[in-house]
């Protein structure tokens, strides 16, 4: 209880000096008096602060909902333009799929078209060896063919030689016959050597007929290889023409593929944009979160502060009360 | 040069304890002295002893509900703790009067800044600032005392740590002295400003379950809630924690109520039920206040980060003061734990302080709590 407020003690000084009118009032000393008024004062001025900062409080508990209300807009815009850019997103995944599609397929084809061509040019090389070995064989051929000739010119000289031996025994035949007489032992020896030397021109012409059957047949080897040489150089040339049809289809299938990859690149950087844009939303989203968290943070805060100065406030009521209850006012 | 003295005495008559007090903190330079006394000695003779000892400063004290020295807890004894310092000045003054009007002794409180030489209205901007208060636990005074220092001093940035007094669980007369006279239902306010480096903490060993109940009807000044969420307290309260209304009171001790601000929790106790239901807290409750149902923590984990974070924040620590709820003390006396929670600070130097009926910290009273103020160099 306060202790400077006794009520025996000031009843009975009242009773002593001072006059009392209606003794249920209590009096106090005029400079108790001048204290509580001015206690009073005081805690007036302090209930106009606080009630103050009330107001100021639910202003900024007002402008946390502003806050919160323009962060739930924002978000929403934030959630739509992701919306939107999901979706731009999604069709372009399709469009790429296509693509990339597209580009397997033409790998595909190139790879088949490759190993296609692979063959042919397998062919084209084994044929070009067939052809080599074909003028190979002509060689040989040509080779065979000289050495016939050259033994042809050895037969022929011989036959040159025995031609001028027998001219030479003509005249000596001649110039014996008319030595005649007794004797034809000279002619008999002419006529040997004579029949030796028809002899050898027999076996000379016959060597230069069978050698020169062995010409024709070479010829005519040398007749079929050029034909067959002739063949197989077209069936070359066939091939390689093929093989450039094939090499060209393929250099066409690659630009091709080139494109599309082009394209693919295209659609790719397009869905790398459209999933940063996506990313900005999810963090201005996160942003708006965050901020919204601290907001909320706020509020809580503000909320919590407002019960203290309202503690506060109850409490300099409370106390003028009883100050005014004790003076009886 | 700070340097901080710490006292202790079981002896058993009250001169016997306060002349082995003396002995242990009396020096030079003294500019401050703060003795906190079991209500089993003679708490007028101890005041006036004191005062006759140091007669040039102030003197405080009050009556606890146990002591904490470098004994860690105890009963029935008497410590004290003396601050010498060049660069350590107080003013301390009564507020009479805590159950009904202390705004009446409000004036006290400008004076005190005087003499300290501070402008009331630049206090927010002080950095060397600080209060103590001691006040009546039984006279449910605190929260208006703190708005008279709140009303002054503005909007209230001083840093302040204090304690209700306790009478060892009689519950029938808190007293709390000043240079030798001795007050009931007053609380005391000691302006301190100092160049040296000091460090208030709240230490809190119990944490959010999760659980939150609206505050929807309640007697703000007897610290009564008839209604949370809009249900009758106790049995909104016991559906929370899943028990039956009538094992409620059983859980007060583990499942106290927290306000939550600025991150933080504080704590209000609930003590009673009444028949209707209503429940008593020993702090204020408001309505439309939202409070956490709380649990507890590991109080010897706790400790070690309080511990912790007293050591990064004072360097060359000289003394704490600490201020320690009483259910606090009963939880530890009954886990027997006293030893270890109070040990780990007096590793950091030179502690006194006691179990009390309530804290209070910057503009708020709490319950449940332990409140540490450290000085160093």
């Amino acid at each position: 209880m306060g202790k400077w407020f006794k009520k025996n003690q000031y009843s009975e000084s009242v009773g002593a000096s001072n006059e009392v009118k209606d003794s249920s009032k209590i009096l106090v000393d005029r400079a108790t008096f001048m204290k509580v008024h001015s206690t009073l004062i005081f805690v007036n001025q302090l209930l106009n602060q606080r009630v103050e900062q009330v107001l100021s409080n639910e202003g900024d508990i007002t402008k946390q909902f502003d806050d919160m209300l323009h962060s739930i807009v924002g978000n929403n815009d934030s959630v739509e333009k992701m919306g939107q850019n999901m979706i731009h997103l999604k069709s372009n995944f399709e469009i790429e799929k296509d693509q990339m599609r597209q580009v397997i397929d033409g790998i595909n084809l190139t790879t088949q078209e490759t190993s296609k061509g692979d063959q042919d040019i397998n062919a084209l090389s084994e044929q070009v060896d067939v052809i080599i070995k074909i003028f190979g064989e002509f060689n040989e051929a040509f080779g065979e063919l000289k050495v016939y000739y050259t033994k042809i010119q050895e037969f022929t000289n011989s036959i040159k030689n025995i031609s001028s031996q027998t001219n030479l025994l003509a005249l000596n035949a001649s110039i014996e016959a008319a030595r005649a007489g007794e004797q034809g032992k000279g002619f008999a020896v002419v006529a040997g050597e004579v029949r030796k030397l028809s002899e050898e021109t027999e076996k000379a012409s016959s060597e230069i007929e069978s050698n020169i059957m062995r010409i024709q047949n070479a010829m005519n080897t040398l007749g079929a290889k050029n034909d067959l040489a002739k063949k197989e150089v077209l069936t070359g040339k066939a091939l390689t023409q093929k093989t450039k049809k094939v090499l060209d289809e393929i250099l066409g299938l690659q630009e091709n593929l080139s494109r599309n990859v082009n394209e693919v690149n295209v659609t790719v950087s397009h869905n790398t944009l459209s999933i940063e844009n996506i990313t900005k939303e999810v963090m201005a989203i996160s942003d708006y979160i965050r901020a919204d968290e601290i907001t909320m943070k706020k509020l809580m805060n503000e909320t919590e502060e407002k019960t203290y100065i309202f503690g506060d406030i109850i409490s300099y009521i409370e106390q003028s009360k009883a100050l005014l209850e004790k003076m009886d006012l | 040069m700070l340097k901080i003295l710490q006292g202790f005495s079981s002896k058993k008559t009250t001169i016997e304890a306060i002349k082995e007090n003396y002995e242990q903190i009396k020096q030079s330079n003294v500019k401050y002295v703060m003795f906190f006394a079991s209500n089993q000695y003679d708490f007028d003779e101890i005041a006036s002893v004191f005062k006759a000892y140091f007669p040039e400063h102030d003197v405080v004290g009050c009556t606890t509900a146990g002591e904490i020295s470098n004994q860690c807890l105890t009963e029935h004894s008497l410590v004290s703790l003396s601050i010498a310092s060049d660069d350590f000045h107080v003013a301390s003054i009564m507020l009479e009067n805590i159950s009904e009007y202390p705004i009446l002794y409000h004036d006290r409180i400008n004076e005190a800044l005087k003499l300290l030489k501070v402008d009331p209205k630049t206090v927010a901007k002080q950095k060397n600032l600080f209060g103590i208060t001691l006040m009546d636990g039984l006279s449910a005074g605190e929260e208006k005392a703190l708005s008279v220092i709140n009303g002054v001093l503005g909007d209230n940035n001083l840093p302040l740590i204090g304690a209700s007094a306790g009478d060892g669980l009689d519950f029938k007369e808190t007293k709390i002295a000043l240079n030798g006279v001795v007050y009931s239902n007053a609380a005391l306010i000691s302006f301190i400003k100092t160049g040296h480096p000091f460090f208030i903490y709240k230490e809190n060993i119990f944490k959010p379950m999760g659980k939150q109940m609206v505050v929807t009807k309640a007697d703000v000044a007897k610290r009564t809630v008839y209604e949370f969420d809009n249900k009758p307290a106790a049995k909104c309260y016991a559906e929370k924690l899943n028990i039956r209304a009538d094992q409620l009171s059983q859980y007060f001790a583990k499942n106290p109520l927290g306000r939550r601000l600025d991150e933080k929790i504080w704590i209000t106790s609930p003590f009673n039920i009444n028949p209707d239901q209503s429940i008593e807290f020993y702090c204020r409750v408001l309505t439309n206040s939202v409070l956490e149902i709380l649990e507890p923590n590991n109080p010897l984990e706790v400790i070690q980060e309080t511990k912790r974070v007293i050591k990064e924040n004072v360097r060359n620590i000289k003394g704490l003061l600490v201020f320690n709820c009483i259910l606090r003390r009963l939880q530890f006396d009954k886990e027997n734990i006293g030893k270890q929670i109070i040990g780990p600070l007096c590793e950091l130097g030179p502690v006194t302080g006691f179990s009390s009926y309530g804290e209070q910290l910057d503009s708020t009273h709490l319950n449940q709590t332990m409140v540490v103020l450290t000085l160093g160099e």
